[in-house]
């Protein structure tokens, strides 16, 4: 299992690798590895681009390859853009990194739909994977993924 | 990448090629002005710029949670500094699109 978090260098995202073990059912894999996500990464060099007591409230599939991501806690709290981006796109890529036929991901806070989580990036609606967060040395691969 | 039918696309994406050329040019002027470290552009669906029907881009010049920049920003001759910095970096780019996209607009 791969989880993307922010480099506190260059704000892309990098891989960490973890070894949770996975019992093969998507939903419950998913939650297990946002889960897991949330808690923070392990290399020091990361950040989680969450604050403190955000959890995942809950997850289900829209249709086979958009999931729907319900967050709950102060996920609209603390930053500004390279924040925000990090934030939603930590999630959204590493959700399609480990379940590549996951392209599209809605992201709820409490259950309800946002338009935004810290004022900048539009959430209203399911967003795709972007390959361009990650950092270079990983895109070729995530643009690969799913196809 | 495969299936993204529902996922989000806004008029930002008619436009994403000019958009990143600007956002480029707009880059290389301010880390130019700045002095600043690359930090690349990125692309977004960002609210603010929803609805444009024209390249379209979100330039956060410095961090206002950091003091000397912050100072930075209120300081009228640097306002004037990155004015003319971003009126610069949108000529360069139209000086690269003139007569490739007739849909832009004229200045």
């Amino acid at each position: 299992m791969g989880l993307l978090y922010p480099d506190g260098e260059s704000g892309l995202l990098t891989l960490c690798s973890d070894e949770l073990p996975l019992k093969g059912d998507p939903v419950q894999d998913m939650v297990a590895v946002l889960n897991r996500y949330l808690a923070g990464p392990a290399l020091s060099s990361q950040w989680l681009p969450f604050p403190q007591g955000c959890e995942l409230r809950s997850l289900y599939e829209l249709d086979p390859h958009t999931v729907v991501v319900d967050l709950t806690g102060p996920v609209s709290s603390g930053g500004g853009s390279t924040v925000e981006m990090a934030r939603v796109y930590g999630v959204i890529d590493t959700l399609h990194w480990n379940f590549p036929h996951v392209s599209g991901v809605q992201i709820l806070v409490d259950g309800r739909q946002v338009q935004t989580l810290l004022g900048h990036v539009d959430v209203s609606k399911p967003l795709p994977a972007d390959p361009l967060m990650v950092e270079p040395g990983l895109r070729t691969k995530f643009a690969g993924l799913g196809s | 990448m495969p299936h993204q039918e529902g996922a989000h696309r806004t008029a930002q994406n008619r436009y994403m090629a000019e958009s990143s050329d600007l956002a480029e040019a707009i880059q290389k002027r301010l880390n130019d002005l700045l002095g600043t470290k690359e930090r690349g552009v990125s692309q977004a669906p960002f609210v603010v710029l929803e609805g444009a029907e024209m390249p379209a881009v979100l330039v956060e010049v410095a961090f206002l949670t950091n003091p000397h920049e912050a100072a930075q920003l209120s300081d009228s001759d640097f306002q004037d500094q990155v004015a003319a910095t971003l009126g610069k970096a949108i000529m360069d780019f139209r000086a690269k699109h003139d007569g490739k996209n007739p849909a832009l607009p004229t200045p």
